[in-house]
């Protein structure tokens, strides 16, 4: 296509290609006008504008916390706060209202898995006690590396700096921002060009504060931006307060987003499940209010709720991926097979297709005893999958071996899941049982402990370590196992009762 | 995201290579042709309806218009071409392009509207860069009086002075005839045209780059959004008031910015007239993101009243705006739009009736259509989302009408020109669900077949036994048993030992399964015992090629020699490895062993009868062939060979000697079936009688055949010589302790002189020198000792040397005796010669080389200076007692290695050994597959 065809304004191509996210094709025209005249500012604008949008990242969601942030984190109020008012601590058991940790399992944080992957949902958001160990091995399949510097904004930065031949296109440290804090339409482009392309959230606090006070603190742009600087610097405190002025000048639904965010980061779910209602009596057709309601529920495990939630999203939005692969997670989870494979049916026809998916289309299949589907499925998983969810797919169809008791296929499974990933905990506690079945004691051992090591939080691992050295006659490390059995899962009855066992064997000998 | 695709039911490519942006879509019934209901209507879009078409159609009945089944759908593309559509039916013909035409420079928009004031029709005002043109569109009929194609006449035209960028049309002022048009240009000039005439210009305040403009026929005012993202609304009457004028200072106190010239417009006038009416906006909105669009939902009750919405569709956010400047609705969109289309719901029927029943605020009977950057088209009403349905293409302008008695098809155009009418159907759309062999039939027998493979390779693979592939390197070494006639003294003459020499063949064959294999970059190395050596140890070759039947092999001669005549033979098997790689890359070894001839070593010699050391050994056989025969290769290349042979046969006895003199002589008693050895030295004896062994079994070999009853063998039945063993033992064990000692004298008085050098290099260098006091007396004294303490070393080193060699021989007769006594069988000496190995001289691990630095040597730096052969057999016996010679039969594998330390004397280790050979005469079995798995 021709760039400029002819007879047509430059500028008005430029902007129109940039409304197109033509964005490469628009900083061509641009940067071919400034070369000719550096001082025109429409063009300039334009071309801000683009470099921004190219590099724009939808921030309202919830992101990873890199190692600095979870380890140096001292925003938590309360050392030991009561079970459902921090995310550090969750709902446990009954009074959850959901599936035990038996039926569904947890993640590293000791919530229930979600039925969708989002930055943050394997790990904790908000504050954690986590050890160094733990914040630097990352979760992160595929590698070893933890999600560093202040979260994913420094990479992006970094890679955003290299695709700009001849240096960056706006030197903001040389600026003096209180001249274009006074042109509002080029100030606004610059504040997001610094928070987006730049992703310098010093320069654009300087900036935003500026504007702030010229504007007359009336404008909620200005402090939803001062806002978002904040947050980013991590000074969550005082980006809580601009983004409330905010909200009181006008009740926007991504400041509130925004405000939320910094709430989770606060540990503070209560409050934000609050400023979540607020905003949902004024906004009652925004499905991404009542998702973030949702999500707090799961986070703090109140499953009843969060299915609620979730059901009111679809009820507003009723092609919302997220809300239907949740609500299919937990009627999966719930023993409800059919339920989860409708849901999950209806992710299939509106177009995802993925390894998870196929995943667990075959696992509800294998569960509601369609055994003539699950295989299929999980072949289509295995043909979709990619080195990060590869070992899973493996691991189910190891389950689904198990399940109709083909033990050879199930054996041979794991082994490829183990040798995908070497880190996959789940498959080196089945590999263990079904060795243990061969009458492999050593290999199962080790199977165990291996996997108890990978991942602390699972149980089996330990109880089924617990439950071999009590036949082994070890009863020392079986004690020990089981007591961490139940510190994974305090309410696991099996443990307890073999732990009973073991208490009376020491009293009596 | 959506469940649903959206159907199609017409669709056509307009032109090839031209470019499409928004606005460049109008649906309209532009030459006013009469449907079958009669009526005709002017809309752009039946949302679009401008207020007085509203009022003027309210009385005709709305859904009459909305049933006009004459609408046409006009495009226009950057290229210039306009062009009109009447789809009829389902699917696209020839005669459904009413009109194509090359208006010749770039369209920018189109609207419809009655911008002409003679005749009450609908005219088309088009928007080029420089240009405004309104066109009138007339039908050319047909003899079927059917309309067989269109006529464009145009009604007038502005030249415009300002690039334009956007338009907007209105019956602005309250106008009721006809509607006007307002033009944006690139630098913020409206310009408003009625009918021929241009009414005025006006500067918009705060401005940068032109943003989508809209008319509010409610409040009579434009609604525009700024570069600041603000939505602003400017009354009509305000902005027909102001001044024309760009405002110079006006409404931005601005400090002196970068010179703004916006677009092309250097032209703007420079002599500010300081105006008193300034243009203001009526109120103006922080949306806080790009507005792609801006359009309005007018609606009317069924009382008749007119209430308008303002729909923005932001970047991220669809905003609805009541005309007094208030947020009504937001919605958050998880996609990125492209475009925005207002309409009105059909409010027909049962629907029709429900909504008049309801308030006014919740009816929301107009309806958005959003087309994203994604490809899906969303339905809302109000900030609810409606209808999701999935498009193959990306759309950037949107229409609705109803075409040929369909209803409610969307008229929709991409980028490229793609033109779609478009239905919401609720078929799924094709999604690569089943992407993969779905529908192919299942060949259970080739499953079968694979399942079968994949169970037989895991069964290989978690099998103890590996196969060894097929393909080898086959090694086969011919050794003639005389001396090189090159070596042209065939008698002893102790100067030139080096010149006996012995050219071995090695034949070296490829393998392979199939033809055409081959080995690549073979590596010949061969190692031999202590004094022999062969002239190349390693040999290079580039590939061996193998053939399906007799390959002739390639030979690679081995010339052997004794390079140093004062030294009885370390051992006598040489070693011959050979790395290949196959033509799969795989790198393979192959190895083969063949023994160094005698006759390079030893040459007959005249019996002697006294001997400090005497061997006898039995024999299972009764008759022995004459050691004439036996020996006689050796013989052969001796002096006086042949005397010594009839010597030999009436005296049964032959001496040997090596080329050092050492002479070991064999008694045989011919009756008794009893050999004797004797030799003055103990270690010497070791060659001799392993090769009688070997050669006494090849001769009952070759003639008893392999199944003789008893079969051949030797006894040695006399108390084992161990306490000789020992001496050598200690011999060689204080002869390191002594090295040892004085190595590290060596290094104290290296020390001491480092010292004394260092102080006086302080005399020296000091500014005031004091006297040496007789530093350098003592430098000279401690250089002195360190030249003895060195050449002490020295010929301690070449005694630690010789006991070795002498260790090295006692412990390979003794072995060989060993052998004998028990009846063990290859593998169990193997394993027994592995821990006790003769191997002496491979421990000393370190040496010095010329620079005084600590170098490794053989040993690969595995153990320190301090641990030798001592140590290392202790501890392998001690092993090889608690593994494959302990007593009970679980073995104790648990026990943990320990790290080496030197020993203080030998006892423990003579003990040792002691116990080996006690545990042997109790018939414990050495068997090497027991120790297999532990690594011995």
């Amino acid at each position: 296509m021709v760039l400029v065809p002819d007879g047509l304004d430059k500028v008005w191509r430029a902007q129109r290609l940039l409304l197109r996210q033509r964005y490469d094709e628009c900083i061509e025209i641009c940067s071919a006008l400034l070369d000719k005249n550096p001082y025109d500012q429409a063009v300039w604008y334009l071309k801000c504008r683009a470099l921004t949008m190219k590099n724009y990242l939808d921030d309202t969601e919830i992101e990873d916390e890199g190692v600095a942030e979870v380890l140096l984190d001292d925003n938590a109020i309360a050392k030991l706060p009561r079970p459902g008012t921090s995310l550090a601590r969750p709902l446990t058991g009954a009074k959850s209202g959901g599936a035990s940790q038996g039926v569904r399992p947890v993640s590293s944080s000791g919530r229930p898995l979600t039925g969708f992957a989002r930055p943050g949902t394997m790990t904790r958001p908000g504050t954690q006690s986590t050890d160094v160990r733990g914040a630097f091995a990352g979760n992160r399949p595929g590698t070893s590396r933890p999600v560093t510097g202040s979260d994913r904004f420094v990479r992006l930065g970094t890679a955003s700096m290299l695709s700009e031949p001849g240096g960056p296109f706006i030197a903001v440290e040389k600026l003096d921002l209180r001249k274009y804090a006074a042109r509002p339409a080029l100030a606004r482009v610059l504040c997001d060009y610094v928070i987006y392309h730049d992703h310098n959230p010093k320069k654009s606090l300087e900036l935003c504060a500026i504007a702030t006070q010229l504007a007359e603190y009336k404008d909620w742009w200005w402090k939803a931006r001062l806002g978002k600087s904040y947050y980013q610097l991590g000074l969550l405190r005082e980006a809580e307060r601009q983004f409330q002025s905010a909200l009181k000048n006008s009740d926007m639904v991504s400041v509130t987003l925004e405000l939320c965010k910094c709430y989770v980061r606060l540990d503070q779910p209560n409050t934000c499940l609050d400023a979540y209602a607020r905003a949902g009596t004024n906004h009652p057709d925004e499905p991404q209010l009542e998702l973030g309601k949702a999500r707090i529920h799961d986070a703090v495990n109140d499953m009843a709720q969060s299915v609620t939630c979730y059901k009111r999203v679809l009820s507003i939005d009723s092609s919302n991926v997220e809300a239907i692969a949740c609500l299919g997670a937990h009627h999966f989870y719930t023993d409800q097979p059919e339920v989860a494979l409708r849901f999950f049916r209806r992710l299939l026809q509106m177009g995802v297709s993925s390894t998870e998916l196929w995943n667990n289309v075959g696992l509800s299949c294998f569960y509601a005893s369609q055994y003539d589907m699950c295989l299929s499925c999980m072949e289509k998983a295995l043909a979709l999958a990619n080195d990060e969810n590869m070992a899973d797919a493996w691991f189910n169809i190891g389950t689904i071996g198990i399940g109709i008791g083909d033990l050879g296929l199930a054996y041979q499974s794991l082994k490829i899941a183990v040798s995908i990933e070497a880190k996959h905990a789940e498959s080196f506690n089945n590999l263990g049982v079904l060795e243990l079945r061969k009458g492999n004691v050593d290999q199962a051992r080790a199977n165990f402990q291996t996997a108890a090591s990978l991942v602390p939080h699972l149980f089996e691992p330990f109880f089924n370590g617990a439950l071999l050295a009590f036949k082994l006659g070890d009863f020392q490390e079986s004690f020990e196992l089981c007591t961490k059995s139940l510190d994974a899962y305090e309410d696991h009855s099996d443990s307890h009762e073999l732990l009973k066992q073991l208490k009376q064997h020491f009293s009596t000998c | 995201m959506s469940l649903f695709k959206a159907r199609e039911w017409w669709s056509h490519k307009c032109g090839t290579e031209e470019e499409f942006e928004s606005s460049c879509l109008c649906v309209a019934n532009i030459d006013l042709e009469a449907d079958e209901s009669g009526t005709c209507g002017a809309a752009d879009a039946f949302g679009n309806l401008r207020i007085h078409s509203w009022r003027k159609y309210l009385s005709k009945g709305k859904e009459a218009i909305l049933r006009s089944t004459s609408l046409k759908i006009i495009t226009g593309s950057l290229s210039g071409v306009l062009r009109i559509h009447k789809p009829t039916a389902n699917g696209y013909k020839v005669e459904d392009e009413l009109l194509e035409t090359n208006l010749g420079e770039p369209i920018l928009q189109i609207v419809v509207g009655n911008f002409v004031q003679q005749n009450d029709r609908p005219a088309l005002a088009v928007l080029f860069p420089r240009r405004l043109a309104v066109y009138t569109v007339n039908a050319v009929l047909a003899q079927s009086g059917n309309v067989s194609y269109l006529q464009l006449s145009m009604a007038h035209e502005h030249s415009l002075d300002r690039t334009a960028a956007n338009m907007t049309h209105g019956a602005f002022g309250g106008a009721t005839r006809f509607e006007s048009i307002a033009v944006q240009s690139m630098d913020g000039q409206i310009s408003f045209y009625e009918n021929e005439t241009l009414s005025f210009t006006r500067y918009l305040p705060n401005f940068l780059l032109p943003g989508p403009l809209a008319y509010d026929p409610v409040t009579d005012g434009i609604i525009t959004c700024n570069s600041a993202f603000e939505v602003e609304l400017f009354r009509y009457t305000v902005l027909a008031a102001a001044s024309g004028e760009k405002s110079k200072a006006g409404a931005t106190p601005a400090p002196p910015p970068p010179q703004i010239t916006s677009g092309d417009s250097s032209i703007s006038s420079e002599n500010t007239v300081t105006s008193e009416k300034r243009v203001t906006a009526d109120w103006s909105v922080t949306i806080g993101e790009t507005v792609l669009d801006v359009q309005m939902a007018v609606k009317a009750n069924v009382r008749g009243q007119v209430s308008s919405e303002i729909v923005v569709l932001g970047e991220h956010t669809l905003f609805i705006l009541s005309t007094t400047g208030e947020v009504k609705a937001q919605r958050k969109l998880d996609f990125i739009p492209n475009c925005l289309h207002v309409y009105s719901k059909l409010p027909s029927g049962y629907a029709a009736r429900q909504i008049r029943n309801q308030p006014a605020e919740h009816r929301h009977d107009q309806m958005f259509l959003v087309g994203t950057s994604t490809g899906s088209l969303m339905v809302y009403e109000g900030a609810k989302l409606r209808w999701g349905a999935r498009w193959d293409y990306v759309p950037v302008s949107l229409g609705v009408g109803n075409f040929s008695s369909v209803n409610g098809l969307v008229a929709s155009i991409d980028f490229e020109g793609n033109l779609s009418l478009t239905y919401m159907g609720t078929d799924p759309p094709l999604t690569n669900a089943g992407l993969m062999a779905e529908g192919k039939e299942l060949n259970y027998e080739d499953m079968d077949e694979e399942h079968r493979m994949l169970l037989a390779s895991i069964r290989d693979a978690t099998g103890s036994t590996r196969k060894e592939p097929n393909e080898r390197l086959n090694m086969r070494v011919q050794i003639p048993d005389r001396l090189d006639s090159a070596g042209t003294s065939s008698y002893y003459e102790p100067g030139d030992v080096s010149l006996r020499v012995v050219t071995a063949k090695l034949f070296v064959s490829y393998q392979g399964a199939g033809a055409g294999g081959s080995a690549e970059d073979v590596v010949i190395s061969i190692q031999t015992p202590a004094p022999f050596s062969v002239d190349e140890p390693t040999v290079r070759i580039s590939s061996v090629h193998g053939a399906d039947g007799a390959s002739t092999p390639v030979v690679v001669p081995i010339r052997i020699r004794c390079t140093d005549g004062r030294m009885v033979p370390t051992g006598s098997t040489v070693s011959v490895l050979a790395s290949f790689r196959t033509k799969f890359n795989e790198p393979r070894t192959s190895k083969c062993y063949f023994h160094v001839p005698l006759c390079l070593s030893m040459q007959a010699s005249d019996p002697s009868k006294d001997a400090t050391y005497k061997l006898t050994v039995d024999t299972t056989r009764q008759e022995l062939p004459s050691l004439a025969s036996l020996f006689e290769d050796v013989l052969a290349f001796s002096q006086h060979g042949h005397e010594l042979a009839s010597h030999q046969s009436s005296a049964g006895a032959l001496g040997l000697r090596y080329h050092n003199g050492m002479e070991v002589t064999i008694l045989v008693s011919r009756n008794a079936g009893r050999l004797r050895l004797q030799a003055n030295d103990f270690g010497s004896m070791w060659l001799v009688l392993e090769e009688l062994r070997r050669r006494l079994t090849n001769y009952f070999l070759g003639v008893e055949g392999a199944n003789s009853n008893p079969p051949f063998k030797m006894v040695y039945q006399e108390p084992l010589p161990l306490e000789d063993l020992y001496g050598l033992i200690d011999n060689h064990f204080y002869a390191r302790k002594d090295s040892l000692t004085l190595e590290k004298t060596l290094e104290e008085r290296a020390h001491q002189f480092r010292s004394i050098q260092k102080r006086l290099l302080v005399r020296f260098k000091d500014r005031n020198p004091s006297s040496l006091s007789h530093l350098d007396t003592l430098l000279e004294g401690s250089l002195n000792q360190i030249m003895g303490v060195s050449d002490e070393l020295v010929a301690q080193q070449q005694k630690e040397r010789y006991s070795a060699e002498a260790l090295c021989h006692g412990v390979r007769l003794t072995l060989e005796l060993i052998r004998l006594q028990f009846d063990l069988d290859d593998s169990a000496y193997e394993l027994l010669a592995s821990h006790i190995t003769p191997n002496v001289s491979s421990f000393k691990t370190e040496s010095y080389d010329d620079d005084g630095e600590l170098v490794a040597k053989d040993g690969g730096g595995l153990f320190s200076s301090d641990i030798g052969w001592e140590e290392i057999t202790d501890a392998s016996v001690t092993n090889l007692l608690r593994t494959a010679l302990s007593k009970n039969a679980g073995r104790d594998s648990s026990s943990i290695p320990q790290p080496l330390a030197p020993l203080a004397d030998t006892a423990k280790l003579k003990k040792h050994i002691n116990t080996v050979c006690d545990r042997l005469a109790k018939g414990v079995a050495l068997s090497s597959s027991q120790t297999r798995e532990d690594g011995a």
